[in-house]
């Protein structure tokens, strides 16, 4: 997966947030958004992903040596967990599988719920789980696609809300989806280390 | 096949929901039901103009229960971020709104058309009439979602959203409500309700090719 981002600006209620933004990404890039409250960060990340619109240049994503789309290209996991409360976690992750064009099986999401020390949650709805419990279940979502660096993985402050345990757990996960050639672009007011052959910064 | 695979999904999340959420479907019956047994206590006991003001009033009734159910078609999951995971799919927008309000169609639809022949009963309608007037309110609920959504799609998340979808969608339904309650009318007279029927039809078969598409645009619009 790669990503190439020409004199993108942006706008938010009319005021410009960010202009002529230009980066590249290759697979395997830890991208760090960085800046201020207000800098765009969101705003960025919800461009590549295909859910806002920019004021002007363009995202390019490339597969393979392909053009495709953002919304096939990345994984968006921001703020809001979009999960449903009277769902439970397991009805959740199916539908958020389903709607990716993805096929885990029941299978595929325990082992996601696994890898984040939530498996017991699988047939809790999710009205009633904790903030962190939410957190996590949300963030298994970007490991429902049975191939490992498929897909970038586009995370609004992932870190947020999580236990010290569980960030670096976080950490490990996005560090072996760099190693299998993933990409990960993430904003984050908290410093954790994250082991990573290609670092990148983008400074808004 | 990864189209029937999310278009399945949304179905029965949509059912699920429905299913496991009393107030979803017990709120717009219970509103039908206050709307059909205020009018006889209004107008008289009299039944024959008890018998000719029932058709048109349950017809409404149901109308305004199904509006009820507009908002949540996208509000709760804007509110939630799962609407992000609908536009963010790589299947077409319109198949997954169509998907969702067609589910929403089947539950409500059969819902309110069961109770239909029973609140019938309060304005003396013969049997006959209440049959016709379920099968004209189980057709106008699915047109009436199509078209609403379409509004709701717009207005997600706005504020003073519910009233002003209301005053967008009711009178788009004006058509369906006059051959729905025409077609129960004849049947009332003892003519043939056909070409009501057959007109009723031809509208909800306008909503379903052309409403998706635009609910899909418009919420493209308003998530942006």
């Amino acid at each position: 997966m790669r990503v190439a981002v020409n004199a993108l600006a942006a706008e938010r209620g009319g005021r410009a947030v960010f202009a002529d933004l230009s980066f590249v990404a290759e697979p395997g890039t830890l991208l760090r958004v960085s800046g201020a409250n207000g800098a765009g960060k969101t705003t960025l990340l919800r461009i590549l992903a295909g859910l806002g619109a920019a004021a002007a240049g363009g995202v390019t994503w490339q597969r393979n040596g392909a053009d495709i789309s953002g919304a096939e290209a990345a994984c968006f996991v921001g703020h809001a967990n979009a999960f449903n409360e009277a769902l439970t976690v397991r009805e959740n992750l199916e539908y958020a599988a389903a709607l990716a064009g993805v096929a885990p099986g029941t299978d595929g999401i325990a082992s996601a719920l696994t890898a984040l020390g939530v498996k017991s949650l699988i047939n809790r709805r999710f009205g009633t789980l904790s903030q962190g419990q939410c957190k996590r279940c949300s963030l298994a979502r970007l490991l429902l696609d049975p191939q490992r660096g498929r897909r970038a993985w586009l995370l609004d402050e992932p870190f947020v809300a999580l236990d010290v345990d569980t960030q670096a757990q976080l950490a490990t996960i996005i560090s072996a989806e760099l190693a299998a050639g993933g990409l990960v672009i993430y904003t984050s007011h908290q410093s954790v280390d994250i082991a990573a052959a290609n670092v990148q910064e983008v400074s808004l | 096949m990864s189209l029937m695979r999310a278009t399945s999904a949304v179905f029965r999340r949509e059912l699920q929901l429905f299913a496991r959420r009393k107030s979803d479907w017990a709120n717009p019956l219970m509103f039908f039901l206050i709307v059909c047994s205020l009018f006889p206590f209004a107008v008289g006991s009299e039944s024959e103009r008890l018998k000719l003001i029932g058709i048109g009033v349950i017809f409404v009734g149901a109308l305004l229960a199904a509006m009820l159910s507009l908002p949540r078609l996208f509000d709760e999951d804007a509110r939630d971020g799962s609407l992000e995971l609908m536009v963010t799919s790589p299947e077409p927008l319109a198949a997954l709104i169509l998907a969702r309000v067609a589910a929403l169609s089947l539950a409500l639809g059969v819902a309110l058309a069961v109770v239909t022949p029973v609140f019938a009963l309060f304005y003396a309608l013969p049997f006959d009439v209440a049959v016709m007037l379920a099968l004209t309110v189980a057709m106008a609920v699915p047109t009436l979602l199509l078209v609403g959504s379409i509004a709701a799609a717009l207005l997600v998340s706005a504020r003073g959203g519910a009233i002003l979808t209301a005053v967008l969608v009711l009178p788009l339904t004006i058509p369906t409500l006059i051959f729905g309650a025409g077609a129960a009318l004849k049947v009332f007279y003892g003519e043939s309700p056909v070409a009501e029927l057959a007109l009723q039809a031809a509208f909800m078969l306008l909503a379903l090719a052309l409403c998706p598409l635009a609910a899909a645009a418009a919420l493209k619009i308003s998530t942006d």
